[in-house]
């Protein structure tokens, strides 16, 4: 065993690593907690992979296999029900795992030089997962998921010049159809896949290089903060918040199955209620409440517009906040604060 | 200077989101032109839902449910031994480099050796 284990770190070269995780200290404060949430994102990126790689054996990206593999999966497939539930639930965790991991960050003010582009590859990794959802959404091939994706991808033919081309080119053609399916499929699982590892990795050995972000307060008052070695003190925690999660996951997952409808209709009209998964509701409420023309611009070119500069705003905020760290960046705390208050009063009144 | 291009590109975006959609309606407003593929019609399938259906699978459902989180229960507490053992090894700088490596706190209770 001795030899192998010498063998192998010869030929990968894996003392470094190992040395540097010895030696590396997380930071232990108030705020700490926010360490956990990405460390959890990374285990339900995990869970995904795997329950998506065991989906995959089954179903079958056609129009007229797509809505019947899925209910093989769930009927006839051991155990396949759970497999689907506990992908479908392990992304909505994820999700609201990496707002929480970005909202920590934003209110603690942790995107600050030097961590900048560790910011931004957050953000891109945080439009990654939604993107996923949103592409998983339609691969059921169900009323809901079919009417869900005409109104998801009719938005970009609002963005000037590109519009019309980025529309098409998500759909495969003019309407959501087969090739649309097909399309969608690919991004799920090899486009997406590729982007996410490749700024995962980024984003974690920007992590490592900069080190840790500790509380404002701390860094102000020059105070000497409390580390934890990484191993084992910190891993064996982090096990912990793994050992919960899983367990509310599987909880969830067994319980709150989510169910398919029968396979989509392109002729049929759109069912009422449609409704896109929870992380993008506030933001089909914006589209919903603008009025049909505002002047002489249309209310959803308008809701568009407004959306993607708050997207250009979070993405750039670290050149925005340029201030140095002593500044607590109050406005920013409000502009979080603010929006949290928005997007949670929007997915309210979408859900009534 | 970098925030006068940064209203410039604004102001550009802004004008080009504006401006555009007029410029060209119907390109935007198209109705698909070629029909769309028709899908499987399968009238006997109807909403599927996972759930258990029966007695005796709501009972294993709830069962599994409960082994779970006693597993997990266990876990947690053995998990929490190792933790208390990691903090006491940190602590006590067990690990730490002979330089910097200071002695441990000595138990009271325990004597140490006489060499004879």
């Amino acid at each position: 065993m001795r030899k192998l284990r010498i063998w192998l770190e010869d030929r990968l070269g894996t003392v470094p690593i190992f040395a540097f995780l010895r030696k590396k200290d997380v930071p232990q404060h108030k705020h700490s907690f926010l360490y956990y949430t990405g460390s959890s994102i990374l285990l339900f990126l995990g869970i995904q992979i795997v329950t998506g790689i065991m989906l995959a054996l089954y179903y079958q990206p056609t129009l007229k296999e797509a809505n019947a593999s899925v209910a093989r999966i769930m009927t006839e497939i051991p155990l396949g029900w759970i497999i689907r539930s506990i992908h479908s639930w392990s992304s909505s965790f994820m999700i609201a795992l990496v707002m929480i991991h970005l909202l920590g960050i934003m209110l603690t003010k942790a995107y600050r030089s030097p961590r900048e582009a560790t910011w931004m590859s957050g953000v891109f990794l945080l439009v990654i997962s939604m993107l996923f959802g949103f592409t998983g959404y339609l691969l059921p091939w169900d009323d809901l998921s079919l009417s869900a994706t005409k109104v998801g991808t009719d938005i970009p033919k609002i963005i000037p010049v590109i519009g019309a081309w980025a529309t098409k080119f998500l759909r495969g053609g003019e309407d959501v159809t087969g090739d649309t399916l097909t399309r969608f499929f690919i991004f799920h699982v090899c486009v997406l896949p590729l982007m996410i590892f490749l700024i995962l990795a980024i984003h974690i050995f920007l992590v490592q290089k900069h080190g840790m972000s500790i509380p404002l307060e701390a860094e102000r008052k020059k105070e000497k903060v409390k580390a934890l070695p990484f191993w084992p003190n910190f891993v064996l925690r982090e096990s912990v918040a793994w050992m919960v999660l899983l367990g509310v996951l599987l909880t969830v997952a067994v319980i709150l199955a989510p169910s398919l409808g029968p396979g989509a209709d392109l002729m049929a009209p759109a069912p009422e209620g449609i409704k896109p998964e929870w992380y993008f509701l506030f933001l089909f409420q914006t589209l919903k409440i603008f009025p049909a023309k505002v002047f002489f611009v249309t209310g959803e070119a308008l809701a568009v517009l407004a959306i993607s500069l708050v997207v250009a705003f979070l993405f750039f905020m670290p050149l925005i906040d340029t201030r140095p760290w002593e500044k607590k960046g109050k406005v920013i705390t409000w502009l979080t604060y603010l929006f949290l208050f928005y997007a949670a009063a929007m997915t309210v009144w979408s859900l009534l | 200077m970098r925030r006068s291009a940064l209203a410039f590109w604004l102001l550009l975006i802004a004008l080009s989101w504006t401006i555009t959609p007029h410029l060209a309606p119907g390109e935007l407003q198209d109705a698909p032109k070629t029909k769309a593929q028709t899908p499987a019609k399968n009238s006997e399938q109807v909403l599927i839902h996972p759930s258990p259906k029966n007695i005796r699978e709501k009972t294993a459902v709830f069962v599994f449910v409960t082994w779970l989180w006693l597993s997990i229960g266990i876990l947690i507490y053995i998990l929490r031994l190792k933790i208390k053992e990691a903090d006491r090894m940190f602590l006590y700088r067990y690990y730490a480099d002979s330089e910097n490596a200071t002695e441990p706190p000595q138990d009271p209770c325990i004597k140490p050796l006489e060499k004879k």
